[in-house]
């Protein structure tokens, strides 16, 4: 269910930023950034998706840095570390091979595709409208209205807020709908959380009063409390007491 | 003379491509013999591709080269899917431990790219029909996962090859419930996933109505033919599921062992062909709870197993 939940939120994401047309005229012409910065973040991109791909490739590198790791942690008198290499962790060769397979094959049949569907940019129609004659940009499906059915399914655990205008008179007025999905995990749970423990330790303030002279105490104690820590009081107690 | 392993693997990617058509062409002869007509030749669909094929293309001003994208590789990621299948018992061409799990995301990135594809368009309809693709789908997952599971743990094995072997036919006598709930299970997820009745009319071409088929509105020409024929082997490599569920008699003849296979996915395109002729669409808010029953089935099948097979 995850990966069918996070494919759906890939396609939602690219989809809406991506694809279709654009809702709103742009207010100022977009433009593309500089080369210097293009090429850096294609070449993250790649390796990323190159080490999920092609991890056949990528796992000697981890090996070795494992190896050297370990052998470090085993000359230093620690316990010999189990996992010496990566391979038992799935059929990296098979991954390898298929998703190669996968991605040329893919390619080929974009390419053979695209070839025989080639039309020229003025031979272009409008998208298929079902006949509507006036359709614009916002009746596309929006990122909100994609998930809509999603959201709706784990509403008990999503919450949706919705601001519905509520029809009361024969010939309503204009109104507005809106509708959001906090996030559960930070905004219902650790946010709260976080500012109930920082009301309650609000009288702790005065240890920050923001003067240098303070601080460099606090430094000189926390180094004594250190210094001090390492005085074997146990055997000093020992000495002291007479045979 | 061949191997039976070489005659499998060349047998199964021939009939992942030819059988396919076949199947719908056997469904629409089915719901016509209950509607009491005639209905096209079984052979229709075949001349409907190549004649798809052969056809101009009409593009959209919206799109970009994602919409010719979605259909080239969402077929690619199918046919791959189905050469991890053992179509006929034995041993599928490709096969390692925890290909299963392959086998689920193949299909799950053909339908990524599908519907990426319609939101190209920038259609709402198109958006509508991917909006509900994924969530189906992401309901139908559960199901699939675990009555896979369910086969893992009785037959032991890690691969997909092993999950539909010979254990079968082990399997159906000493965890007979767990098999008929899985069955079950297996049953609803193909229809899902091939966007049949109960979840959606592929006959349909009312906009509003549909699943799969909206999504695919402003594909034409060879891409629409290249959609339809990787729809068909969908529904051919899931078919081959349930037809490695009931068919645990395993034959060493290779002719023999073949010809049952296509025997018997013709029949369960029948039992598709029976269940569209018989019921009618369920209303769209009913299908998330079909399909969370799906999930029930093959998890209580997989409950049943902790007891027997540790």
């Amino acid at each position: 269910m995850i990966g069918a939940l996070a494919a759906a939120c890939f396609v939602k994401a690219f989809g809406a930023v991506f694809l279709g047309v654009a809702r709103r005229p742009h207010e100022r012409e977009p433009v593309e950034a500089p080369r210097t910065m293009l090429v850096p973040m294609a070449a993250l991109a790649l390796l990323c998706a190159a080490i999920g791909l092609l991890p056949a490739l990528a796992v000697p590198f981890l090996d070795r840095a494992a190896a050297t790791w370990s052998a470090a942690a085993t000359a230093g008198g620690g316990a010999p570390v189990p996992l010496r290499t990566l391979a038992p962790v799935g059929p990296l060769g098979w991954i390898t091979v298929l998703s190669a397979a996968l991605w040329v094959g893919a390619a080929a049949a974009v390419l053979l595709l695209r070839r025989r569907m080639r039309v020229e940019d003025d031979q272009r129609v409008p998208t298929w409208d079902c006949g509507y004659a006036a359709p614009t940009a916002r009746m596309q499906y929006s990122s909100s209205s994609f998930a809509e059915m999603l959201v709706a399914i784990f509403r008990w655990a999503l919450r949706p807020r919705e601001h519905a205008p509520r029809l009361r008179e024969l010939f309503p007025k204009s109104a507005h709908h809106r509708s959001h999905v906090d996030d559960v995990v930070l905004d219902r749970w650790f946010l709260p959380v976080l500012r109930w423990i920082a009301r309650k330790l609000l009288w702790l303030r005065f240890l920050q009063p923001g003067r240098i002279q303070l601080y460099i105490l606090y430094v000189l104690i926390a180094v004594l409390a250190l210094a001090l820590s390492t005085v074997p009081v146990g055997e000093l107690l020992k000495g002291l007491v007479p045979r | 003379m061949m191997s039976d392993r070489a005659v499998d693997a060349a047998v199964q990617p021939l009939l992942l491509l030819l059988l396919p058509p076949l199947l719908l062409g056997v469904i629409v002869k089915t719901k016509a013999a209950f509607a009491g007509r005639v209905g096209a030749p079984l052979l229709q669909p075949y001349h409907d591709l190549w004649k798809l094929l052969r056809k101009g293309a009409v593009l959209s001003r919206t799109t970009t080269s994602v919409f010719l994208a979605g259909p080239a590789i969402t077929w690619v990621a199918v046919v791959l899917a189905g050469l991890l299948v053992p179509l006929a018992g034995g041993a599928a061409p490709i096969r390692f431990d925890g290909d299963l799990i392959l086998f689920a995301y193949l299909l799950a990135l053909g339908r990524f790219f599908t519907a990426l594809a319609a939101l190209d368009t920038g259609s709402s309809f198109e958006g509508m029909g991917a909006a509900r693709e994924m969530t189906f789908a992401c309901l139908a997952e559960p199901a699939l996962f675990l009555g896979l599971l369910a086969l893992a743990r009785t037959s032991g094995g890690e691969s997909l090859s092993d999950l539909f072997g010979a254990p079968i036919a082990a399997s159906w006598s000493s965890a007979t419930p767990t098999m008929v709930l899985v069955l079950f299970g297996l049953f609803i997820v193909l229809l899902v996933e091939n966007s049949r009745i109960p979840f959606d009319d592929p006959n349909t071409h009312l906009e509003l109505t549909m699943v799969h088929e909206v999504m695919v509105l402003d594909h034409g020409g060879p891409a629409l033919g290249v959609v339809l024929h990787g729809a068909a082997v969908k529904l051919l490599v899931l078919s081959s599921l349930v037809v490695g569920l009931v068919v645990p008699v395993r034959v060493d003849a290779a002719p023999l062992r073949w010809a049952l296979f296509v025997a018997a996915t013709l029949a369960v395109a029948v039992a598709v062909g029976v269940v569209e002729s018989t019921m009618a669409r369920l209303r769209l808010l009913y299908v998330p709870n079909l399909l969370m029953g799906a999930c029930l089935l093959t998890g209580f099948g997989f409950l049943l197993l902790l007891g027997t097979h540790p």
